[in-house]
């Protein structure tokens, strides 16, 4: 294994915040096998366990992303606290059934973070990405390229319009305008056509 | 909503309006509901679209990282796979070579163990021809055979031609025989039998008077005494060594003493005695569901059996018996050695139906 390297649970935090790509590896390499427990021990495969672990990241880096963001446990157990919730609702979505109740139960009682609400905002905003992904998917490539280059790379106008073969800037500034709202429409249309392709819905419990 | 909205839009979150700028345009959204409606709109719109590409990208790390992880546990495997095989190939060679030798030592053993053979064989014809030889000039010695018995069990001299054993083991009986080392096999006959408490007389009509030396022990012995036996389970006599575990036997029947002792079938009628070689008591049953547990006759019980009998009938020979003896002093491989003769092997055997 390229990277054994393991780090503190301050310096993964602190990693986390600065989008430290070295440290985010370290991380991944080191809670993987804890979070793939998980799975395989309740009717998980290898492919749900790599899902539940991404997602569980994902919960992760959106939280230590917040400023007011702070530690009150270890950071496998928090890692483990997420996890285990994600994984409960993964599986009850699937079956009707009733889980092992110490797969249920609280673990950490020091530990006061509010998982409930900590996941009610992954929910929602997750919610929003599949909706996002979804208005994108309706948009087209060159639209995608441009809202890409300017929101998330936040390119300037010249430099966009130079990398996709605009004219100028502000052929290139018109251009995202139209994609903008295109997109804007997509986003906010009626969330019925969007139940039918996703299961979003069931998460709200 | 315009351009130039967006654009401010994009300034304000990303804080690249004037101060000036800025306050007007929080007095903006705070006053006007539709500017603050499309901002949050275009808020959440933008937000969402971030939220969007950092996910599709840190995934893609992720699904990065978690190729190498697979694949290094696959290579992991594979090593393991290539260390177990090479493990097993040694030990399949050593296995080869090691057969190899011992083959071949056991071969040359086997010539040695066949040279062996041939010599015994040699001296067990001599033995024969010599055992032979001294049959011969043993005219008197009849040769017998006899049918294998129905059950065997033992019993012990009292007095005289009198031999005491269990009942049960003489039950159903068409004809009774017994024999020892010091007696060649001969009829025996029941004479008293009392079967609630599991006991029989036989009377050995070919028997000379014997004198038994038996001294009976007519209080109840004590718990953690140790006992012993000798007893024919086998063809031979068999010596064991055990301890009174209770004073009372199955299902606290106080006619019986729970006793600790290695028994197996044959044992039956056996006498008991304790460390001063005094009889005890007559071993009856074992308990099969419980591991040492067996149960033994007190000898208390025969002395009672004694006194309630009437004067006409066997409570002469009993009296004569049961005398008390003085206890036997002797060393316990003394006592066994002077008390084996009037130990005998029984054979029962049943009507064929």
């Amino acid at each position: 294994m390229a990277l054994q390297k393991t780090y503190s649970d301050i310096e993964y935090i602190f990693g986390i915040k600065s989008d430290n790509k070295e440290i985010l590896q370290a991380l991944y390499y080191q809670y993987f096998k804890m979070v793939r427990h998980i799975a395989i021990t309740n009717r998980g495969n290898e492919e749900s366990a790599k899902d539940l672990f991404h997602e569980t990241l994902m919960v992760l880096v959106h939280v230590v992303k917040k400023e007011e963001f702070q530690l009150t446990s270890s950071l496998s157990t928090f890692i483990y606290s997420i996890a285990k919730r994600l994984w409960l609702k993964e599986l009850k979505k699937n079956s009707k059934t009733s889980l092992h109740d110490s797969f249920d139960s609280t673990s950490d009682l020091s530990d006061t973070t509010n998982y409930d609400e900590l996941l009610a905002v992954h929910t929602e905003k997750e919610k929003n990405i599949k909706k996002m992904h979804i208005a994108l998917q309706q948009l087209g490539t060159s639209c995608f390229e441009l809202l890409k280059r300017f929101y998330f790379t936040k390119l300037s106008m010249e430099k966009i319009a130079e990398e996709l073969g605009y004219n100028n800037a502000d052929v290139a500034k018109n251009q995202k305008y139209k994609c903008l709202q295109r997109l804007k429409k997509q986003f906010f249309k009626d969330q019925q056509v969007l139940t039918l392709n996703t299961d979003y819905e069931s998460d709200n419990d | 909503m315009n351009p130039t909205m967006t654009d401010l839009f994009d300034n304000y979150l990303n804080n690249q309006l004037s101060d000036k700028e800025k306050s007007e345009f929080e007095l903006k959204i705070n006053t006007n509901q539709q500017f603050k409606e499309d901002f949050e709109n275009y808020k959440l719109l933008t937000l969402s679209l971030n939220e969007y590409f950092e996910k599709s990208e840190i995934t893609k790390d992720f699904e990065k990282w978690h190729t190498e992880i697979s694949e290094n546990e696959s290579k992991k495997v594979r090593v393991l796979w290539f260390r177990i095989t090479s493990v097993a190939a040694g030990v399949a060679i050593f296995i080869s070579l090691s057969s190899i030798w011992f083959y071949n030592t056991f071969k040359t053993e086997s010539k040695n163990q066949t040279k062996e053979i041939t010599l015994l064989k040699k001296e067990i014809k001599q033995i024969q021809n010599q055992h032979n030889s001294l049959i011969r000039s043993f005219q008197k010695i009849q040769k017998k055979t006899y049918a294998p018995a129905n059950f065997q069990s033992t019993g012990f001299a009292i007095y005289g031609k009198y031999l005491i054993t269990t009942w049960h083991s003489i039950q159903n009986a068409d004809s009774i025989f017994v024999e020892n080392d010091f007696q060649s096999r001969t009829e025996a006959k029941p004479v008293y039998v009392n079967k609630n408490i599991d006991l029989a007389l036989l009377y050995v009509p070919s028997f000379q008077n014997k004198k038994s030396n038996l001294h009976l022990y007519n209080k109840q012995s004590n718990i953690g005494n140790t006992i012993f036996t000798l007893g024919f389970p086998s063809a031979q006599l068999v010596y064991n060594e055990g301890y009174i575990s209770a004073i009372n036997g199955y299902n606290s029947d106080t006619a019986y003493y729970q006793i600790t002792l290695p028994l197996n079938p044959g044992n039956s009628g056996g006498p008991i005695f304790d460390n001063k070689g005094r009889l005890i008591g007559v071993i009856v049953s074992k308990n099969i569901t419980m591991e040492g547990v067996a149960f033994a006759l007190k000898s208390s019980m025969i002395c009672a059996l004694r006194d309630s009998l009437p004067a006409d009938s066997l409570k002469i020979i009993w009296d004569k018996s049961f005398k008390n003896r003085s206890p036997l002093n002797a060393e316990k491989q003394a006592f066994i050695e002077q008390y084996k003769p009037n130990i005998y092997n029984i054979y029962v055997y049943h009507k064929e139906k």
